[in-house]
């Protein structure tokens, strides 16, 4: 149906009877919490989702030890992680990495590379201590799929981009959700409950998630 | 000496008048003076669940009528007849000529354990029972739209003599629902039997209850399973006829 | 062939394994919704604003509707706006036609079970894919949701394990984890080489033309980045004004759902892939769909449209917990499956659906858009007396019994009359057997007999008048 046929049969059909003014704001609506570190309720948070959080002094050599664990193979990586020497330190390890941009023509082609892959590291522009959420966003140099595709996803977030929860980092960074082509909240690693509400990982997503403190 | 008014609800007028009678005995034993409006019969909620807007009207109104005429609280021993006249009559006589009527009448009405111990301030049953283990069953009606939950308890709890357990899921629905008990029978009943599971676990000998529509409906299944387990309304417990 | 009637079908999955599955997961999920609740207390006041929104929005569907579409297109998306279901599934098979999709894939869209979209794409010869695990499971197994969150809770692992041998060709496992194992290998391959991916729409944002889609497997992520068109399905009633009100709504839709905080993917897209991006979809098309919702729009069942899908009504509901999804007839299951279904489809077919409720009000109590569910549910019986769709054996009964209850003499009559009939066939005041549609009251239950004198008659002979 054409646009204004159809929102015309929307505003014919308009509610009598729905309150109409908009809703006022009650603020930030977060519960009293005893006051903890920043960064261990992040972690508690990170740990409650199956996840793990690295606090180390050193983060580039905590990013080669996990990846460690499963490799060395084939990784794909943002081109800045927010620190140096993160892709050369896993590549000295003997890690490879994959070429990550798409071609228009070819996609599929272009994407049968990724199914053995096993390590994704990316950023991270911010956590929510009390859910354990990181946020990842999309741009130049920055592919999805690396925080998708592999089994296991490093990610590095900077300590000071720790918020408390997703609604004060809401209270003022809301409208950034819409400033890239994806923006995601990652909330530890991929399950489902759909067998007899049996929790199992791994489903699509990753499998396990690192985040290294920065 | 207040004055209070009883509608005893269709239900037990037909089938447990004595539930009427111990809820007149219990009122008048904290000092209340008992009227009863001859005229009354039903609150209409049969008709209003079922969607028979015009038969609700005429019941609730006749209601409504027979209950202007008379003042002071009304107390109804029923959460569900309780709710309709204070949620749903008043807006079902809007427009009629006896709109108003309805909300004098709404703003009168109380359930019983509600009035005995809000409006009373009785804390204490007052009555022994040796050989009633209760379990108490929260209907949903006077639970979730009147807030009932606390005041047979507080009642119940201070009665002497044997205990109260409670059920693993008290607030889960009985399964009767009115009409809908006989609309869809063997989904109620399938309700029923999980209610009747939790309660027969409990080990309790009674299931104590503020509605005698549920009470009658797990009754009925008790019986059918034949289990040894009794039901009363709370007026029946407190007037110590348990 | 299914029947027609809420009651037959239900009758026939009572007491079934499918049944039982379907309650021991709607409990499970209502009790972490209650940990959730009980551990968080800003939740009611969450709820209040969530109400407050999405009201607001409804109230101004249009203008919202128009600056969502304008910011897609502003950013290249395309929006097709589809009154019904012929028409979006129209639009959807012609692009599918466009880009000669062969494989397309699926993220969870309950939008695309009520416009049977699979079905119609499969018969154009595509090859249409479910990812999300349980869509993915009663794909294979040719069956409906029983759950709107867990579709396939009503299997069991073994009946999983044998559909996955005979229709994967993988040996037989009644493992939940290797089982999961299979399917993520199995999707794989389909995620990477699909031409298309068809998502639903948790909600779209008016002031920005985002899209959020929320899982907890990660198969909306790949859903909308791998293949090179992305088609978001919405119901048009699916959008919020601001990117602040998505924040506010996301904190309630987890927790009522699964009790979870956050689902682990939040995703939202706005637009296509930009200049520069290494990867997402080349183009979007958002079709919004009304098909019947604006029925509701102007009328007092309107604040049905404001559900955000958590499914904490049918975790809570005893008809649901007793007769499963299936027993529902529809894509839209328990509570809110009750009103919706007859709203968009008509009570002709569906009358009855409004019955399938004890009016217990527990869906209403965890609502995180506090819908009054019961409410609804009242209207749309007298709906459907006045139109004689349902329960027409009721109307004399109540009829003749509202005479009864109106005329205090006739009550007394009538009382007294029961009062001589219970003492004649009630043994110790217990009836055994009742006639015509009492019936189905003795199937399962006694029944005291009418007492033999009626309260108004005591009152009278101890009271005077």
């Amino acid at each position: 149906m054409e646009r204004e046929a159809f929102l015309g049969r929307v505003r014919a059909a308009a509610t009598t009877g729905l309150p109409d003014a908009p809703p006022a704001d009650p603020g930030l609506l977060v519960p009293d919490l005893a006051p903890t570190d920043l960064i261990e309720r992040f972690r508690a948070g990170v740990e409650a989702v199956n996840g793990r959080v690295h606090d180390s002094a050193d983060a580039v050599a905590t990013v080669v030890d996990v990846a460690a664990q499963v490799g060395p193979s084939m990784f794909l990586a943002w081109d800045d992680v927010g620190i140096p020497g993160v892709c050369s330190g896993l590549e000295a390890a003997g890690w490879r990495r994959l070429a990550a941009t798409v071609p228009t023509g070819g996609r599929v082609a272009h994407q049968k590379a990724y199914y053995p892959v096993v390590l994704g590291v990316t950023g991270a522009e911010a956590g929510f201590a009390e859910s354990g959420t990181i946020v990842l966003r999309s741009g130049p140099g920055r592919p999805r799929m690396a925080s998708l595709i592999p089994d296991v996803h490093i990610a590095l977030l900077p300590r000071s981009a720790l918020h408390r929860s997703l609604a004060h980092w809401a209270a003022e960074n809301a409208a950034s959700m819409a400033d890239a082509s994806n923006v995601v909240f990652i909330t530890g690693v991929s399950r489902t409950g759909d067998i007899e509400m049996r929790l199992n990982t791994g489903v699509h997503g990753p499998r396990a998630l690192h985040i290294v403190l920065t | 000496m207040p004055s209070v008014q009883l509608f005893v609800t269709c239900l037990i007028d037909a089938l447990a008048p004595e539930i009427g009678r111990a809820t007149t005995a219990v009122l008048e034993r904290h000092g209340c003076r008992v009227g009863f409006a001859a005229a009354q019969a039903c609150c209409g909620q049969p008709a209003h669940n079922a969607g028979l807007e015009a038969a609700a009207i005429a019941m609730a109104g006749r209601t409504v009528e027979a209950l202007d005429t008379t003042r002071g609280p009304v107390v109804v021993p029923s959460g569900s007849c309780a709710d309709m006249l204070i949620h749903h009559v008043p807006e079902l006589l809007a427009g009629t000529d006896r709109a108003a009527a309805a909300v004098r009448v709404a703003v009168r009405v109380r359930e019983f354990s509600q009035f005995l111990v809000d409006d009373l301030g009785v804390a204490e049953a007052g009555v022994r029972c040796d050989g009633c283990t209760r379990v108490y069953h929260p209907s949903c009606h006077g639970l979730r739209n009147l807030g009932i939950d606390r005041q047979p308890r507080i009642l119940l709890d201070s009665i002497e003599g044997a205990g109260r357990r409670e059920a693993h899921q008290p607030e889960q629905c009985c399964g009767f629902g009115g009409l809908f008990a006989v609309e869809m029978p063997d989904v109620s009943a399938a309700i029923m039997n999980t209610k009747l599971d939790d309660l027969v676990s409990t080990g309790a000998e009674l299931v104590v209850g503020v509605d005698l529509g549920c009470l009658l409906h797990l009754e009925g299944g008790l019986r059918r399973r034949g289990s040894d387990m009794r039901v009363a309304h709370l007026a029946e417990v407190l007037a110590g006829e348990v | 062939m299914e029947p027609v009637t809420f009651v037959d079908r239900a009758s026939r999955r009572l007491g079934t394994y499918a049944a039982e599955a379907n309650r021991r997961g709607a409990e499970r999920l209502s009790e972490l919704r209650e940990e959730a609740a009980a551990d968080y207390a800003p939740l009611d006041a969450m709820r209040d604003r969530a109400r407050a929104v999405r009201l607001h929005t409804l109230a101004n569907l249009d203008r919202y509707l128009s600056r969502f579409a304008d910011e897609v297109e502003a950013r290249g998306g395309k929006v097709f706006f589809a009154s019904d279901a012929a028409e979006a599934v129209e639009y959807v098979r012609a692009l599918a036609d466009r880009h000669q999709a062969e494989l397309i894939i699926k993220s969870k869209s309950m939008v695309s079970e009520e416009i049977a979209l699979n079905d119609a794409l499969e018969a154009d010869g595509r090859r249409v894919v479910e990812t999300d695990l349980g869509e993915f499971i009663i794909q294979l197994a040719g069956e409906r949701p029983s759950h709107i969150i867990a579709p396939a809770i009503h299997l069991s692992a073994a009946d999983i394990g044998r559909l996955f041998e005979d229709r994967l060709s993988v040996p037989y496992t009644d493992d939940a984890g290797r089982l999961n194992t299979i399917a993520r290998h199995h999707l794989r391959r389909e995620f990477l080489a699909a031409d298309m991916g068809i998502s639903g729409v948790n909600f779209g944002v008016a002031e920005s033309g985002t899209i959020c889609t929320v899982t907890n497997e990660g198969n909306g992520r790949l859903t909308t980045t791998a293949p090179r068109v992305h088609v978001a399905l919405m119901g048009m009633e699916r959008v919020v004004p601001t990117s602040a009100d998505l924040a506010h709504m996301l904190e309630v839709l987890a927790r009522s759902a699964t009790g979870q905080r956050l689902s682990v993917y939040t995703n939202m897209v706005t637009g296509a892939r930009r200049p520069g991006d290494p990867d997402g979809p080349d183009e979007l098309h958002v079709v919004v769909l009304d098909n019947g919702r604006s029925r509701a729009l102007g009328d007092s069942t309107a604040e049905i449209l404001a559900c955000i899908r958590c499914g904490a009504c049918l975790n809570v509901c005893p008809v649901y917990r007793a007769v499963g999804g299936h027993s529902y007839g529809s894509v839209y299951t328990g509570p809110i499956g009750a009103v919706i279904t007859p709203v968009l489809d008509g009570l002709g077919p569906w009358g009855d659906l409004p019955y399938a409720s004890t009016l217990c009000g527990a869906c209403r109590d965890v609502c995180p858009v506090r819908i009054d569910i019961p409410r609804v549910l009242l209207e749309l019986r007298r709906r459907s007396m006045d139109g004689g769709h349902a329960y027409a054996w009721v109307r004399p009964g109540l009829t003749a019994y509202a005479a009864a209850a109106t005329r205090p003499w006739l009550w007394r009559l009538v009382l007294g009359a029961a009062g001589v009939v219970g003492r004649l066939v009630g043994r110790d005041r217990v009836i055994g057997r009742l006639p015509f549609h009492a019936a189905g009251w003795t199937r399962h239950r006694t029944i005291r007999a009418p007492a033999a004198e009626s309260f108004h008659a005591w009152w009278r002979r101890n009271r005077g008048a």
